[in-house]
């Protein structure tokens, strides 16, 4: 079942009254492990539900299969189960494989009114009689789209929170799935009483059943011959056989008409289902309307719930600009402003923590670094330019000029640049860049202060975030020499190496358990503590393990090491023309050999970044030759260990800054027959990629939670591609 | 309890902190609830907004999940706290009169109820750092005055009166030891002077 806004505080306190417990945890939370948006929306709830008092255990987890093993190792009483990010687009009772009787048991027993619970302060609630009381239920928040009808309409045991989409949306395939479920059931009954009517005499309770059942199907049936035939004790043999044979005819007619209607009906569903994927709404955003409607918001939550949105701007920009305006008036109404601050307005103590709405930059990591640098290495920047050509690097160059900022200055690092050009930029910008195509570069962000210790915007700290997630100790070990633990690294010398299959398992094994630690890490750089923490474990090195604000600031210096690399390897692959262009979509392989740091680009996080730089310099490339500019790309990166490719399709993105009507204008263009609404490519690969895994023979594996990233075995890769293009699925 | 030697005259900081812990705040709750029997103290009924005194302890465990705000003790603010801290400037030899927990109550409105404070919190840290700077310049300069026999602490906290227990008891007790052997040679001194005879040998015994 779903749930809309309204319904959030009430859903809410049942679970805060079906969880507390004093001896036992009762309530899980499953989040997706490389995703910042679910993160954020996971700790916002973990500060939450600590405050309540109530015991959780929160599991990060990578992919189907991982979720699905502690699905299956959790208690008998647990009752609530909470997955964050992933979930919607499966259907979940078979999935986990419930077993719906034994959950659902008929309870018409009133509360118990003696809970000595500090919690229950509230006014006690009259006693609820519900009939039908639930052993475990399973919430999802998540913002992948589509949803699986059967767990919004089917189920009783899952819960989705929606965010009143399904009731303005999605009324159509509500009818559709529940006719066809009742249907399904009608078609058995129906089967059942026509042979009976065959076999048995004429009877007036078949009469009387067949009447019902007429009746139930004469909802659908728009039948003009609507004659009741009643089979009398008084009629003569022909006649009866005469009533009969209409009747067998009518029944006929009736099972071909409800058979087609039944697959109308399951096209109107598949058909839902083929769209294609995407990203609807931020979960941090769920979390904190939930937050809203039990009145508990507050400038922590807020600050979690904005890094969250600004995490999907990257991918989906539509998403961000439509909840910013929002956001922005939140954070004005949370403002402190009590007597004691508004004495030191404008100057900054050693406590402050507030966060305001400035001038931000989409540069990339402006504050920290180089002006130039930024310029070079922002995405944004890069595909307008041309950066990775030599004339495109002239023409920074040339920008830099007529901005009047001397390249000498634009190198020297932001903090140490002079306060008079710095006050200028933002008017700079706006004079000189719309020249170059550089629209929207300052717009207004969020920025947190950190006391004395620093200030960090929004997007910064995503950047940060989002560079934790990928620290792979490759990168690592080039900084800090060899401090990082090595265990993980002999285990593999003691496989069998006959054992293809045991090998591959423990290195994903080994991987997945690398991205669950990262998943802490960036855990820990957003609680606000910020105290350091000596750890003395089998790592022997004076690695201090820091949490906070100073775990935030590593992970920038991190994330200036990936972009670089990033933009080393887009240009070279631009250079070398790795990326083909086929008819329906573009591919790039990396192999080994071509690319140096091959390895890092074992993260889907990782390859993603490297999609997307790449399809915005190609998308500006082509802007002009409207018929292939929006071809989805596809990216397939090796793991020379395991001899697998990890591949990943990326839907078109229009290219950043383009209004609606262009928009509209381009997907017009390019392809004649398509819907003139689409305004945001739905990414169709995720269900190309599931039908193709099931009937091409490749040994494919789909096991992230979004289904357009999978592995693949190096050999199958190409006889894949080729079926991807035939299969017309894209 | 046996206790490791350097223990076992003292408090640990950290004790201390719990014993002020339940000292009674008023409290204004944001929700109503009932009252609950606890083994050493009673919670009374809260009403929703009408102040209320309770231990620290159960407001501070209010206040981290949002139900209540603490309204901050009389003397928690920058004025009261000046005024002090002048006092203590004006009169070099003796301690001014602060609430016996005064450090540990600070520290723990601070950290876990600054917005509740009246004043900004970093101007109150300043002030509370002044104050203990100067008494505890004031008591080291007092130690020179250590004898055996008496200590005058007039108006220190029981933090602070902590920090000296160990080296003043340890100095006091030789000090007394010391005395009580003069003494006694002293009095051995006059019995042997009235006796008149002067005998080498018992010199040598003491």
């Amino acid at each position: 079942m779903y749930i809309t806004p309204n319904q959030y505080s009430a859903t809410f306190k049942e679970i805060r009254r079906s969880s507390t417990s004093h001896s036992t945890c009762k309530l899980i939370l499953f989040v997706s492990c490389l995703n910042i948006d679910a993160l954020c929306a996971a700790k916002i709830l973990s500060v939450l539900l600590r405050k309540e008092l109530i015991q959780y255990q929160m599991i990060p987890v990578v992919g189907y299969s991982d979720l699905k093993r502690h699905y299956e190792r959790i208690d008998a009483d647990v009752t609530n189960v909470i997955l964050i990010g992933c979930g919607a687009m499966l259907d979940l009772e078979t999935f986990f494989e419930l077993n719906v009787d034994e959950l659902l048991h008929q309870d018409h027993s009133t509360e118990n009114s003696d809970d000595l619970d500090v919690n229950d302060d509230l006014k006690r609630d009259p006693s609820k009689n519900s009939k039908i009381k639930s052993k475990r239920k399973i919430y999802i928040i998540d913002g992948h789209r589509p949803w699986n009808l059967d767990n919004l309409f089917g189920s009783n045991i899952v819960v989705c929170f929606d965010d009143g989409f399904v009731d303005a949306n999605l009324t159509h395939e509500k009818s559709s799935y529940t006719t066809l479920v009742e249907k399904f059931a009608d078609m058995d009954d129906d089967e059942d009483s026509s042979s009976s009517e065959e076999e048995d005499d004429d009877d007036e309770e078949d009469g009387d059943e067949f009447e019902s059942e007429k009746i139930k199907e004469s909802e659908f049936d728009d039948t003009d011959d609507d004659e009741e035939i009643i089979f009398n004790s008084q009629d003569s043999e022909d006649t009866t056989s005469r009533k009969r044979k209409r009747q067998e005819h009518r029944v006929k007619k009736l099972r071909k008409q409800t058979k087609n209607e039944k697959s109308q009906h399951e096209n109107v569903v598949q058909n839902y289902y083929n769209q294609g994927t995407t990203i609807i709404t931020a979960n941090s955003i769920t979390i904190y309307a939930l937050l809203s409607a039990i009145g508990e918001t507050n400038i922590e939550y807020l600050w979690l719930s904005i890094i969250g949105t600004s995490s999907l701007d990257n991918d989906y920009p539509n998403i961000y600009d439509k909840l910013q305006p929002l956001l922005k008036d939140e954070v004005l109404r949370l403002k402190p402003s009590n007597n004691s601050v508004s004495n030191n307005n404008g100057e900054k103590t050693a406590d402050s923590t507030t966060l305001n709405i400035e001038l931000d930059y989409h540069l990339f990591l402006l504050r920290h670094w180089t002006l130039y640098d930024s310029f070079f290495y922002s995405p944004q920047v890069n595909a307008k330019l041309n950066l990775w050509t030599e004339e495109g690097k002239k023409k920074l160059h040339k920008m830099f000029a007529t901005m009047g900022v001397s390249l000498a200055m634009a190198q020297q690092k932001w903090l140490y640049m002079d306060v008079r050009v710095k006050k200028q930029l933002p008017f700079i910008f706006n004079r000189y860049l719309p020249k170059y195509g550089l629209e929207s570069i300052v717009r207004e962000g969020f920025i947190r202060t950190f006391g004395y210790s620093g200030q960090l915007s929004a997007m910064e700290c995503v950047e940060s975030l989002t560079a934790l997630f990928e620290v792979h100790k490759r990168l690592l070990g080039e900084k800090m020499g060899n401090n990082i633990d090595n265990n993980s690294d002999d285990e593999g010398d003691d496989e069998d190496d006959n054992n293809e299959g045991n090998r591959i398992q423990a290195k994903i094994e080994r991987r997945e358990k690398s991205w669950v630690n990262n998943f802490w890490l960036s855990w820990d750089a957003l609680s606000t503590e910020t105290s350091t923490i000596n750890t003395n474990k089998t790592i022997s090195s004076n690695f201090k393990k820091s949490k906070g604000f100073d775990l935030l600031l590593q992970g920038l210096d991190h994330a200036k090491i990936i972009q670089q690399v990033v933009f080393k390897t887009g240009t070279s692959v631009l250079d070398r023309k790795l990326v083909t262009n086929l008819r329906l979509y573009r591919l790039c392989v990396l192999d080994d050999g071509s690319i140096p740091d091959l390895d890092i680009f074992n993260n889907p996080l990782m390859l993603n970044k490297l999609g997307s730089w790449l399809m915005e310099n190609i998308t500006e490339l082509y802007i002009m030759d409207s018929k292939s500019s929006l071809k989805p790309l596809v990216v397939a990166s090796l793991d020379v260990s395991s001899d697998t490719y990890l591949v990943i399709g990326l839907a078109p993105k229009y290219p950043r800054g383009m209004d609606n009507s262009t928009r509209l204008r381009l997907a017009a263009n390019g392809n004649g027959n398509l819907d003139a609404t689409v305004t945001t490519r739905l990414n169709t690969f995720s269900v190309a990629f599931q039908q193709l895994a099931n009937t091409s023979g490749a040994k494919i594996r789909i096991d992230s939670f979004d289904s357009s990233v999978i592995e693949i075995r190096k050999d199958d890769l190409p006889p894949f591609l080729e079926k991807l293009t035939l299969s017309g699925l894209i | 309890m046996v206790l490791p030697a350097q223990l076992q005259n003292n408090l640990t900081p950290s004790e201390v902190n719990f014993l002020a812990e339940n000292e009674l705040v008023t409290i204004l709750p944001r929700y109503t609830m009932q009252k609950m029997q606890l083994i050493g103290t009673k919670v009374p009924a809260l009403r929703a907004m009408r102040r209320e005194s309770v231990p620290l302890w159960v407001a501070l465990i209010l206040k981290s999940q949002d139900k209540c705000s603490i309204i901050p003790p009389k003397w928690l603010n920058v004025a009261y706290l000046k005024d002090k801290y002048d006092e203590e400037v004006r009169k070099p030899n003796q301690f001014s009169a602060l609430p016996w927990n005064w450090l540990e109550i600070s520290k723990m409105l601070l950290a876990r109820a600054s917005d509740d404070l009246s004043d900004p919190s970093h101007l109150l840290r300043s002030v509370l750092q002044d104050l203990r700077e100067i008494r505890l310049v004031k008591s080291r300069k007092g130690l020179k005055e250590l004898n055996e026999s008496n200590i005058v602490l007039n108006g220190l906290s029981l933090l602070e009166i902590n920090e000296l227990r160990p080296f003043v008891l340890t100095v006091m007790n030789k000090l007394r030891q010391l005395h009580d052997t003069s003494n006694a040679q002293d009095i051995a001194d006059q019995d042997e002077y009235e006796d008149g005879g002067y005998d080498d040998d018992d010199d040598d015994d003491i």
